[in-house]
């Protein structure tokens, strides 16, 4: 999975592109980990359109970074998963625990 | 196929399969996200559990999920015994078509219908079961065999509703992990 990221104001933004699953746990650590470190970031948004394919290990992380977000009240947003993704957060009840937007 | 310790350390499974059923099923876009799930929850229960013997309540500890993934990654490493059997078919029948998946790990199995029975019923902040729920309600059926080393998944292709049907089907087995 690639992971690239932009900051604007303070929103700081995740794009992920590829594959969502275990092999990705540290490069997505490393980059939520700078995010939630940033004083001046209030919202954290995971941007999911170019994700092609996850599973449940990808949920434990996201679920790790809302986690570790909410010590520090930092909020984090789901966006534009794709139609099968979306399929999967909805099983999960992730539309529970986050905000999850489409635009 | 039959997947050794050795290969198991090298391969990335649900890659390879979804790569064989990519030829094989071309035109069904969305199967390749709904099988990239299916196997990869089934591989990686079997080989969390059944080969690397992962307690799942690690997933919990104070240094979270990653310590989960690092220790797997280093159980894999030292992995020397056990092997993962993976059948692939699909139904021939054109109104049910679907894909049978068969994943059997040589571990000891689990108590399946103890933890059938013990399931709870919130997928949402639970981390216990999550992917077994997700493979559940993708494909619909679900069932474990014997000591539970042997999982069957039936996954529709093409829209169709699945024809594979067993007897020992359990109306419940969403939540079940070990």
């Amino acid at each position: 999975m690639e992971i690239k990221q932009t900051r604007a104001d303070d929103v700081a933004t995740l794009f992920l592109s590829g594959r969502f699953d275990f092999s990705s746990h540290r490069t997505f650590k490393e980059a939520y980990s700078a995010c939630l470190a940033d004083a001046g970031v209030n919202t954290l948004e995971v941007n999911l359109a170019h994700v092609a394919y996850l599973d449940s290990s990808a949920l434990g992380m996201l679920l790790m970074l809302r986690e570790r977000g909410e010590t520090l009240n930092k909020k984090v947003v789901l966006r534009n998963p794709n139609e099968i993704v979306a399929q999967i957060l909805d099983i999960a009840n992730f539309n529970k625990l986050f905000t999850i937007v489409n635009s | 196929m039959t997947l050794a310790a050795r290969q198991l350390q090298r391969i990335d499974v649900p890659s390879f399969v979804m790569h064989v059923v990519g030829q094989l099923e071309p035109d069904d876009k969305k199967l390749a996200a709904r099988l990239f799930l299916v196997m990869s929850e089934l591989v990686n229960n079997a080989l969390d559990h059944g080969l690397l013997k992962m307690e799942s309540e690690l997933k919990h500890s104070r240094q979270g999920i990653e310590h989960y993934f690092e220790e797997r990654a280093a159980r894999l490493g030292r992995l020397e015994q056990g092997e993962i059997r993976i059948r692939l078919c699909k139904l021939a029948d054109p109104a049910r078509q679907c894909l049978i998946i068969d994943v059997r790990d040589s571990g000891e199995g689990f108590n399946h219908a103890e933890a059938l029975s013990g399931a709870d019923s919130g997928a949402g902040q639970a981390r216990h079961g999550r992917g077994m729920a997700l493979v559940r309600s993708m494909s619909g059926i679900m069932r474990y065999d014997g000591n539970g080393s042997c999982v069957h998944v039936c996954l529709p292709v093409g829209g169709a509703q699945c024809g594979y049907r067993n007897a020992q089907q359990d109306g419940d087995g969403a939540q079940v992990h070990r």
